[in-house]
């Protein structure tokens, strides 16, 4: 999978998600109870009155009851069942606006006993909130708008699909369970979503189906059946199976049409009988029941004749029904969960209480990475309006729902059979409690209110259990406690839901309280003026900003979420960085650490005298340091811990430079990288594992994003040549890579020469880079030749203004890199690029051989260097000393009388105490001597780290358009701020 | 070689508009052409429940097309072929 088709997806995965985020959350959390509808009813009901009328006196109950209303004879229902939900024997509604059912039963003395019900129609409640997620107004409307949503959440699945497709067998089972919470609860996302990627896309398409099919018939029968569709519908009605006949006639027993229905399937189970017309010729009757061997939709009916007892039609029978119903009664079912019975009914349940949590951690994601961009662009924060009422309405919204739903459930307990008109009330409670949570999250603010509303929700769910504790214990309430399996689970579910709701409150309220202060979770209060962080020294920063129980766990864990180093900006463009090592052996009673030095490029590494270590928390396993630096800093830097056998020779115990330098080699052997440091670590130039700093306004470094972020993209194999390119003149072999990015039949490409190619092919491969930005369009389509620079002699010797090089370089093995690609001989399009002492030997080349290298890219070059002869007395010593031959400044000043002038692009690191200034003084000779030279100072130092960008930036710069070049040097230069806004929107859907 | 372009308004409505109009043509296709006909009884739900997949599995997968130009042409092209397809069927079968 492309990475720009991955960064595609992931914006429209990541606005898909939470646009439709909260709609679902309570689709799905509702829909999770419905499945266990039945056991809901039973848990609300209290037992029937007058008792249920014995099956065995149906019969007798059918004829009274319409001689007695004979209005009941069009449409009423005979209940088989024997459970406490089932509050009568016959019941029927006198038409469609009837709110209330009517109820018929025999009592034991034999009279027939008419009611009006004012029974809960919890479960029927709680579906009406799973189907419209609580959206008011008449329900088609709610519906409606769930089907666009359940359409855009089904675009949201594929779309997380295709993201995590290309690291699906790498990451889906590394669930990272550690200290960096955002990274658990990232990969807890992607578990729960691949899992139970087959439910979600079944629940999407048949949620679209169900919300929209009526707008979907219209559009159908409009394109496709000519306005037929109607006719087509009508007869293939199974109620109109039986013909219309108003002539009276008597009907055949109960217990004769149930024996019909048994002989067709055994194993079906009826529940209830739905009588119509009953009395006349034309009577039919439905019976419905489950069939747990077959995908039914819920329950499934056979329309039956009363009167003659014939089996009119089993489209909707499980089992018998045709392929057309059959296949469409299997959708039904895998939305239902109305097959395979309590197992998968539970399966459910969990899947929908997951996919809940898939939501809420979904839209929780989307804010924190929010918050961590706005760090990026340097601290103290201030929470954006949008991220921080966005939080505020995700908190409200979901946690709303549940207290909404529980104190529903409770009321509809208590006042079932006491009130008039109960659904109103259903109502009334759910939406008030609903729309004060989401007032009370605005009001309060994400933090405080997450807290709040979840201790709310356990206060609002445990009265479920109670309430059946108190029928037990206080009979006089009047309130029925049902003892049934399914009742009680229903309050063994809600003592549980309870306690993790108390659970989640109390860990809410801990990071609250302890939690990063900059946080959208953490309590308002505690938010620190900018002012107060610059006075205060690096331990009260740490407080404030991660908690004050300093080297707990959690405290380990807000750092972990937040990755190291802390940077906090201080002001005037320059911020502090803090710096955090994690003693495994715990406090200084117990561990045998004795120091943790840190070595920075540049700033604390081998070149300064003495090395600096981090500074133990009295009493912690926490060691810190840190220090100043420009805003737009970059940096590697690895942490070397060492016990007293490993300490560095005293200074002022006689040791000399060399034993420093001695101890310096072998302390890089316990170097480790920052376990802290979200980044994926990197390999320094003498091989050692480096951890990167990057600080909020450092040159944004698009390309290897990728890389950092451990997708690592390989190099295209299939442009990758190594060859090996034995040299007779210089009496050596070595590994060669070429590397061609762009269509094979330009036939002249322009020519990247990239020395100490081994670093860049194998220890930080820059192959992937190449590519993003050519795809970019930031470099035009190029071969790259990189070059082995060998061991340290060859290196130290051939970069250094080396003739035998340059030649071979030229006679060699540019005829042999031409043969595998096609490369230009154009010097304008020939770049040679390197750094250090490859850098040197980059700016050499270009001004002895400018009729075939014109473009000179060379970082942090070694320009101190003088002369072989020089440099023989003091090997690998910068010497600027007066005296010694400058082969370099003699070069510059020779090539004023030549006619050809090369462009070069000079980078120095601010941090590199004696190649800075001797890079400036290049820089001037340079262009006093006529050459199109370009330089930059970064704020870093010696370091790959920042070379790489540069690398980019530069070859960027020397390749650029030659036409837009003639206005003069800078105008060609593509305008890299423009380039980093570019990708900075990207950089925030991550 | 050259990145993938967003094109979110002209994608998305492409995979919308076009996507919707493709499935009501090739489940009109499935209405017609599958065993039964029209007319077969109880067959017109399961075309109904065929919209919703190929609908959205189009819109889902429309932003993989290079740009939106191309996403309304290719999906438009699809469209002019069902709908033949969906005119053929009446002129032929009615």
């Amino acid at each position: 999978m492309r990475s720009d088709v991955v960064r595609l997806y992931k914006t429209v995965h990541t606005w898909t998600g939470i646009t439709a985020g909260m709609f679902l959350f309570i689709a799905f959390y509702a829909g999770a109870i419905t499945v266990f509808a039945e056991p809901l009813a039973r848990w609300v009901s209290s037992p029937a009155p007058i008792g249920l009328t014995a099956l065995a006196q149906a019969d007798e109950l059918i004829a009274r009851t319409l001689a007695a209303r004979p209005d009941a004879a069009k449409d009423f229902t005979l209940h088989l069942g024997e459970t406490e939900d089932i509050w009568a024997r016959l019941t029927w509604r006198k038409g469609k606006d009837d709110k209330a059912a009517w109820s018929a039963d025999l009592s034991t003395q034999g009279d027939l006993r008419l009611a009006q019900s004012n029974r809960s129609s919890l479960a029927d409640f709680v579906d009406n909130i799973h189907r419209t997620a609580g959206i008011p107004g008449a329900n088609d409307i709610g519906e409606t708008v769930m089907g666009v949503v359940s359409a855009v959440y089904a675009v949201a699945l594929v779309s997380g699909l295709i993201i995590v497709l290309p690291s699906l067998v790498k990451d889906l089972f590394a669930l990272r369970i550690g200290p960096n919470l955002k990274r658990m609860w990232l990969d807890a996302h992607n578990v729960i979503g691949v899992v139970s990627l087959p439910f979600h896309i079944v629940i999407a398409l048949t949620a679209v189906v169900f919300c929209l099919h009526d707008q979907l018939y219209d559009a159908l029968d409009y394109v496709v059946y000519d306005g037929g569709l109607k006719t087509v519908m009508t007869a293939s009605n199974p109620f109109n199976a039986v013909k219309k006949d108003e002539r009276p006639a008597s009907m055949l027993p109960v217990n004769a049409l149930l024996d019909r229905v048994k002989a067709a399937s055994p194993s079906f189970v009826p529940v209830e009988m739905r009588y119509r017309n009953a009395g006349s010729r034309g009577a039919s009757v439905q019976i419905w029941g489950y069939d747990t061997r077959y995908m039914t939709r819920g329950k499934g009916f056979a329309v039956v004749s009363p009167v003659t007892g014939e089996i009119a039609n089993t489209d909707y029978f499980p089992g018998s029904a045709g392929t057309w119903t059959g296949l469409v009664a299997t959708f039904f079912a895998l939305h239902f969960a109305s097959f395979g019975g309590d197992v998968v009914r539970i399966c459910y349940f969990l899947l929908g209480i997951a996919g809940a949590f898939l939501f809420y951690s979904g839209n929780l994601l989307w804010i924190e990475s929010r918050r961590r961009t706005e760090r990026r662009n340097g601290g103290p924060v201030v929470q954006k309006r949008s991220t921080r009422l966005m939080s505020a309405a995700t908190v409200g919204v979901c946690l709303g729902a549940i207290c909404a739903i529980s104190m529903t459930i409770v009321a509809a307990k208590w006042l079932d059979g006491r009130v008039a008109n109960i659904d109103v009330w259903h109502n009334g409670v759910y939406y008030s409690a609903f729309v004060a949570s989401v007032l009370w999250s605005f009001l309060r603010g994400a933090a405080a209110a997450s807290v709040e509303l979840l201790w709310l929700a356990a206060l609002a769910t445990a009265p479920i259990p109670l309430t059946t504790l108190a029928g037990w214990t206080f009979p006089a309430l009047g309130m029925h406690a049902s003892a049934s399996m399914a009742a009680l689970g229903v309050d063994f579910v809600s003592l549980s839901f309870a306690l993790s709701f108390v659970w989640m409150a109390r860990a809410a309220a801990h990071r609250v309280a302890h939690g990063p202060t900059d946080s959208v979770w953490a309590a308002s209060r505690r938010s620190m003026a900018g002012g107060g962080a610059i006075a205060a020294p690096c331990e009260q920063l740490l407080k404030a900003r991660f908690g004050e129980d300093v080297g707990s766990d959690r405290w380990w864990r807000r750092v972990a979420v937040e990755g190291c180093p802390v940077v906090s900006a201080i002001g005037g463009n320059r911020a502090r960085v803090s710096f955090l090592w994690r003693d495994p052996e715990g406090d200084a009673t117990r561990s045998t650490t004795q120091r943790v030095y840190i070595d920075i490029c540049s700033v604390t590494d081998h070149h300064i005298s003495l090395p600096v270590s981090l500074e133990r928390i009295v009493g912690s396993d926490v060691w810190r340091w840190s220090f100043e630096v420009e805003a737009d800093w970059r940096g590697s830097y690895s942490f070397i811990p060492v016990d007293d056998k490993h300490l560095p020779p005293s200074p002022r115990g006689g040791g000399s430079d060399g034993a420093m330098r001695d101890w310096w080699r072998s302390a890089l052997v316990r170097a480790q990288a920052d376990p802290l440091n979200p980044g994926v670590c990197h390999v320094g130039l003498r091989g050692q594992k480096f951890s990167a700093a990057h600080l909020p306004q450092a040159p944004f470094q698009a390309a290897w994003r990728d890389a950092d972020r451990k997708n690592r993209i390989a190099a295209d194999q299939s442009r990758l040549r190594q060859i090996s390119w034995d040299s007779a003149r210089l009496r050596n072999a070595r590994r060669v890579w070429i590397y061609q990015v762009g269509a094979v039949q330009d036939r002249e490409l322009p020519l990247v020469v990239l020395l100490d190619g081994q670093y860049w092919a194998e220890a930080m491969p820059v192959f992937s880079a190449l590519d993003h930005d050519t795809q970019a369009a930031l470099l035009p389509p190029s071969v790259y030749v990189l070059i082995d620079s060998l061991d340290e002699r060859t290196r130290t010797r051939e970069l250094a203004c080396d003739e035998a090089f340059l030649e071979a370089l030229q006679q060699e093995l540019l005829p042999l890199a031409s043969r595998v690609a096609p490369c230009a001989g154009d010097p304008r399009k020939t770049v040679i690029a390197g750094q250090s002492l490859g850098g040197l030997a980059a700016l050499f080349t270009g001004l002895r051989a400018p009729e075939r290298f014109g473009c000179v890219l060379a970082q942090s070059g070694s320009f101190w260097w003088r002369s072989a002869q020089a440099q023989r007395e003091l090997p690998q010593t910068p010497d600027i000393r007066g005296g010694a031959p400058d082969v370099l400044a003699a070069m510059i000043e020779n090539s004023k009388r030549a006619t050809s002038r090369i462009r070069v692009f000079l980078e120095a690191g601010s941090f590199e105490k004696i190649i800075r200034p001797e890079s400036d003084r290049i820089h001037r000779a340079l262009t006093n001597a006529g050459h199109d030279a370009c330089y930059r100072v970064y704020s870093g130092g010696h370091d790959p780290l920042c070379w790489r960008g540069g690398l980019l930036d530069g070859l960027a710069v020397l390749l650029a358009d030659r036409r837009a070049a003639s206005a003069g040097a800078t105008a060609s230069r593509p305008d890299l701020s423009a380039l980093r806004d570019s990708n900075a929107m990207e950089w925030i859907h991550e | 070689m050259s990145q993938i372009r967003r094109d979110w308004f002209s994608k998305t409505s492409a995979g919308v508009i076009l996507g919707f109009t493709l499935a009501l043509a090739l489940a009109g296709l499935f209405a017609w052409l599958a065993p039964g006909g029209l007319a077969a009884p109880n067959k017109f739900q399961l075309v109904m429940w065929l919209i919703a997949p190929i609908w959205l599995t189009t819109l889902s997968l429309c932003f993989l097309f290079f740009s939106g130009v191309r996403a309304w042409l290719w999906l438009g092209g699809a469209n002019l072929i069902a709908y033949a397809g969906l005119f053929a069927c009446r002129y032929f079968f009615r």
